[in-house]
């Protein structure tokens, strides 16, 4: 069949059904992952994370952190060089395009006949995988809620994704919290003092201007007042994001800063403040007799229930620091209902759609308050359980594949041969599950 | 309590002797009753209960980087006998041979005749750099040096420790890390040396200013508690009290570690309370800075320990107090239901299953070679027979030892780096007698040879370069056996599938090279579907593999994937089996470029294996070690080499190929036609 007698659609459709563009797009994540997973020991994770594997482009390579990331600096060091790109897909762009070649290779174009049953039933589970990072791509929620004894919380904060908040002073000290929200994808490309975003909100008698922001930076005063960027005396420093011995520091003990200039949409007068995740209190926009608060935060969700925690405990293993277990006794408090759960590591609660997991745990120690504490991540994801159907259907595909495969290299029956393994195979699995979960 | 114990190790030098006329021979400290007694006694170490001789064996690996010693000028078998300092005869057996000493020995000796101890080169240092920078004379780069021989430049060296120790060890120099390491040894020494000095004097030669009811001789398992008053209801600090000092080292040597999971913890507490055993050191660190008076029954048990040090010298009451002591221990701890597996430790430790292994795998090894010396003839079948015999016993030998690992720790086998090279070892070893039993070629026997020797020979490397025991207890999230027993292992057998795969390509080529196969023969063939089968199978064990762990990772703490380093490492190994798969589908490979792309998938394996805990992020960097990246390159380098030599092949074919193809060629070149 030549290339020539085919129609634009069904040369279109060749070309995404190909084993080149298969074996090609592997070989991109392939590598991609590899270079994500190098960078993570200079850029962090959630970084490398959100440059390789979330992005629709990758923008460049940091060829500089890679090399030194496999040690290749003890026996020459090339110092920082930087591979741009731009135009080379991303992971997401990547799995995209899997997820089309799939379809039209995988599961329309491929011979169908008892040989290929096994291939087409794990194509047809890796899509449905492939389905599932993207619903939680897109609409999980993830994050974590730290609570001491005795607390009560119904909000938990994101772990990586940052907003400016403006909330409105309420008059009534009873009424609800609102609050406007800018995601931080929006602004964190105006990183140097010359230029600037401006944000509008009919519901705001002032714009905001957000500029000079920092992914990890410190205010610090302006002692000879030399700094043309200062505000009221002090000006943002900008901190390495690598610890003492060169590594990546964590997300979380970043703290990123931007400079905010809140003008008056009637009288065009202009405020300027510093904005600070590790702020003590947020920034204060008088206009009028109205009050606003403006703050750098992680994002807050809320929670359709209320946790309480009553008692947390942490178990060690004899006689050394070695965690064993942390144990926490919480009540979940909805709408006037009270209901007892213990949480504990690998033993989540979950409960409307929400599952709340023991992460972390502090005997207070540290912080010199003596009260217990527990820090518990909670996930709200739609495809919560479709890896796990996923996985077992790609299981039993290429187990049926490979099986028959060997079935006809031994020259056996392949079908008595595998469905027997498979069968077999099951069935050790179902009583390590009796036996063990 | 830390904070005063670095205080004192700064302070002093634990150095009590006895009397020469009192020392006990050291003989006895040889005699199996005595080793096997002392060996036995369970010991509560790192959070598990493990018999002594376990302590004493990973204390000596760590010293000296065996877990054995002669006792001889040079710490080997060919040095000059040691001179006794008590008797000032030759330390020799029977025909003025040397003594070699095992762990247990080793041990005993340290604690009952320092003064010998002391004498034998037992720190090595690979790093003479190092013992120049402590103003001490250097001998070779790599030597040993004895307990007195370093011991002028303690004050140096404990200070240089302290600047050190706060450097990240990224970036520590390996002069500064050497040091580190032994001055932490040092001193581990010197309280194993003095471990006894709480009972030989718990207050020094002569005390002065005892409280009163306090005699000499002090037995702290009397005196104890009114000691401790004493310290309690002095005001001021303790270093004014004239017996305090010699009070506190001898409680140092008797906890006989610096490292606080290390201690020295002998004594089960009755069942239903604590879990955490008591030892003599931390029973009296525990009485200066608690409020409480040590209670009758753990003194009792600091009596019974008494017991046995004032035994000596006289051999069989020293012998009667040490089972006393060790039956006493025994049947504490089986009334808690703890220690049923100490004998079965002292057996597999003995039995030594993987140094075994590799032995037997190498000759198996051999045995294979042989059979390629005269293909067809009896001799072959003989030589393959044995070749069966040696590495069937051999993977059976690795497989029970895998086992046993596991039935005494209770829970599946792979926990830690160590563990992952055990079990890939053995499931390389089984995998290829699998295929051996399915093809019948020799290539089987073949891959579990070279596979079973490399891993074990790596174990067993691997163990001495941490030295500290391989058996450990699991981190809080690890604790749930359904999904360790099934990702973990799944995850390592798809990691020994695709090695296999790897190691075929491997053969592959070096075949080619020596000129045995060309590509299409029929043994090529064979070698190109069997890596074929391995690949599938690979890709199958580390596809379902990864998604468990996603599936774990996803239940029990909320996300399916997160990019660490660890499932990178393994997401990198499915897409390359997905890659060789669909690529030999499309056509772009054939036999030549398969096993290329094998090789490739080798290195990718070898990365994930152990490349990726050096990055030293993530949370599955479980077992960081210095030194690791030049092996991972030497790896790679060869891999690189045979693939360059595949693309050179592959070149080659092409070429012959097109000139075949086309007549022209054939008419401008008249060597061709002439020929």
């Amino acid at each position: 069949m030549s290339d020539s007698s085919k129609t634009l659609p069904a040369k279109i459709f060749a070309f995404f059904s190909s084993f080149g563009l298969a074996t090609s797009v592997l070989v991109m994540l392939l590598v991609l992952t590899f270079l994500g997973t190098l960078e993570q020991a200079e850029h962090g994770l959630v970084a490398s994370q959100a440059r390789y594997f979330e992005s629709a482009f990758i923008d460049r390579i940091d060829i500089g952190a890679c090399w030194r990331a496999l040690a290749f600096n003890a026996y020459w060091d090339i110092g920082n060089v930087s591979l741009p790109l731009y135009i080379v897909p991303g992971g997401y762009t990547l799995m995209a395009i899997l997820f089309v070649n799939l379809l039209c290779g995988g599961i329309v174009r491929i011979r169908k006949s008892p040989k290929t049953i096994g291939v087409i039933i794990s194509h047809f589970a890796i899509l449905f995988m492939i389905a599932a990072g993207a619903v939680t791509h897109h609409f999980a929620k993830e994050g974590n809620m730290s609570l001491r004894e005795g607390e009560v919380k119904d909000e938990f904060l994101s772990f990586h994704d940052r907003v400016i908040e403006i909330e409105k002073v309420p008059t009534d000290a009873k009424a609800k919290r609102t609050a406007l929200v800018i995601d931080e994808s929006k602004y964190r490309d105006v990183t140097t003092a010359g230029n600037g975003r401006t944000f509008t909100s009919e519901s705001l008698p002032f714009d905001l201007i957000i500029t000079n922001w920092k992914k990890n930076a410190q205010p610090k005063r302006d002692a000879d007042g030399s700094r043309s960027d200062a505000v009221d005396g002090y000006f943002l420093q900008e901190l390495s994001a690598l610890d003492e011995s060169g590594a990546a520091m964590a997300d979380e003990q970043l703290a990123s800063a931007c400079v905010a200039i809140a003008k008056d949409k009637k009288t065009g007068e202009a405020k300027t403040g510093i904005l600070w995740e590790f702020a003590a209190a947020p920034w204060t926009v008088t206009v009028g007799a109205d009050k606003y608060l403006i703050s750098l935060v992680h994002r807050s969700y809320k929670l359709p229930f209320a946790v309480r925690l009553d008692q947390t405990e942490e178990e060690k293993h004899p006689g050394t620091d070695r965690a064993r277990r942390f144990t926490s006794k919480v009540t979940k408090l909805n709408d006037g209902h009270e209901e007892k759960r213990v949480i504990t590591m690998n033993e989540p609660v979950r409960s409307q759609g929400y599952a709340v997991f023991q992460s972390t745990f502090s005997s207070g120690e540290q912080e010199g308050t003596g009260v217990k504490s527990s820090g518990f991540m909670i996930v709200e994801n739609p495809a919560d359980h479709w890896p796990l159907i996923s996985c077992i259907i790609v299981a039993e595909g290429l187990l049926l594949h490979f099986l028959m495969m060997l079935a006809r290299f031994i020259k056996v029956n392949p079908w008595t041969f595998s469905l027997s393994l498979i069968a077999a195979f099951n069935a050790a699995f179902a009583l390590a599950m009796w036996k063990l979960l | 309590m830390n904070t005063l114990r670095f205080v004192l190790l700064a302070l002093f030098t634990l150095s009590g002797f006895a009397a020469a006329a009192d020392l006990p021979p050291l003989d006895l400290f040889r005699d199996k009753e005595v080793v096997e007694t002392f060996a036995s006694i369970p010991v509560q170490e790192a959070g598990r209960i493990k018999p002594l001789e376990n302590v004493a064996s990973y204390r000596l690996l760590r010293f000296r980087a065996r877990r054995s010693i002669w006792l001889t000028d040079s710490g080997e078998m060919d040095g000059k006998p040691l001179v006794d300092p008590a008797t000032q005869k030759p330390i020799t057996k029977e025909g003025d041979k040397p003594v070699k000493l095992n762990s247990v020995e080793w041990l005993l000796m340290s604690w009952f005749r320092p003064d010998i101890g002391k004498l034998v080169p037992l720190f090595k240092v690979d790093n003479s750099s190092a013992i120049s920078e402590l103003g001490l004379t250097a001998k070779a780069k790599r030597d040993q040096y004895t307990f007195a021989e370093i011991e002028p430049a303690r004050q140096v060296m404990m200070q240089k420790m302290g600047e050190y120790r706060v450097i990240p060890s990224r970036k520590q120099t390996p002069e500064q890390r050497m040091i580190v390491q032994l001055a932490a040894n040092f001193l581990d020494y010197e309280m194993i040396t003095g471990h006894f000095d709480f009972i030989r004097d718990p207050l020094g030669e002569k005390p002065e200013g005892l409280p009163a009811g306090v005699t000499a001789p002090v037995r702290l398992s009397k005196s104890l508690n009114t000691l401790v008053a004493a310290i309690r209801a002095n005001n001021g600090p303790p270093m004014q009290i004239p017996w305090f000092r010699a009070f506190a080292r001898g409680a140092l040597g008797a906890m006989m570690s610096g490292n606080a999971e290390q201690q020295f913890r002998i004594f089960p507490p009755a069942p239903g309370g604590s879990n955490v055993w008591h030892g003599p050191g931390e029973m009296i660190f525990t009485a200066i800075n608690g409020d409480k008076d040590v209670s009758a029954d753990q003194l009792a048990w600091l009596a019974q320990y008494e017991d046995v040090y004032l035994a000596l010298p006289d051999a069989a009451k020293f012998k009667a107090a040490a089972k006393t002591l060790l039956s006493k221990i025994q049947d504490a701890a089986k009334a808690r239901g703890e220690g049923q597996f100490i004998a079965l430790e002292r057996h597999s430790m003995r039995a030594d299953y993987f140094f075994y292994a590799q032995w037997i795998f190498l000759t198996g090894f051999i045995a294979v070679a042989l059979t390629w010396v005269s293909p067809g003839s009896r001799f072959e079948k003989v030589a393959r027979l044995f070749a069966w015999l040696l590495l069937g016993s051999a993977t059976a030998l690795a497989v029970t030892g895998v086992a046993i690992r596991c039935i005494i720790m209770q829970r599946p086998p792979i926990t830690t780096l160590y563990e992952t090279i055990l079990f890939i070892g053995s499931a390389c070893a089984l995998l290829g007698l699998i295929a051996e039993w399915i093809t019948k070629r020799g290539l089987g026997l073949l891959v579990t040879a070279i596979g079973g020797t490399a891993c074990m020979f790596l174990s067993i490397q691997f163990e001495a370069s941490e030295a500290t025991d391989t058996l450990q207890q699991l981190q809080a999230v690890l604790i749930t056996n359904f999904w360790l027993s099934t990702h973990v292992p799944m995850i390592n057998l798809g990691y020994a599938a695709c090695m296999v795969a790897a190691l075929i390509s491997m053969i592959y080529f070096v075949q080619r090279l020596l000129g045995v196969i060309k590509t299409g023969s029929d043994d090529a063939r064979l070698l190109t579907r069997v890596a074929y089968g391995f690949i599938a199978a690979g890709l199958f064990l580390s596809l379902v593999g990864t998604v468990l762990g996603g599936i774990w990772a996803n239940y029990s703490w909320g996300r399916f994937w997160g990019w660490d380093p660890k499932e990178n490492g393994a997401l990198m190994i499915v897409l390359m089996c997905l890659v060789i798969l669909h690529a030999r589908l499309g056509g772009y490979i054939r036999e030549i470029g398969m096993h290329c792309c094998n090789l490739v998938l080798g290195c990718i394996v070898i990365f994930s294996w152990f490349g990726v805990n050096q990055l030293g992020v993530g949370l599955h960097a479980y077992g960081f070690t210095d030194g690791i990246w030049p092996k991972i390159y030497a790896y790679w380098l060869s891999q690189i080499l045979l693939i360059s030599y595949g693309l050179f092949l592959a070149l080659r074919e092409r070429r012959i190929k097109t000139l075949k193809l086309s007549p022209e060629s054939i008419d401008v070149s008249p060597a061709l036609t002439k020929g």
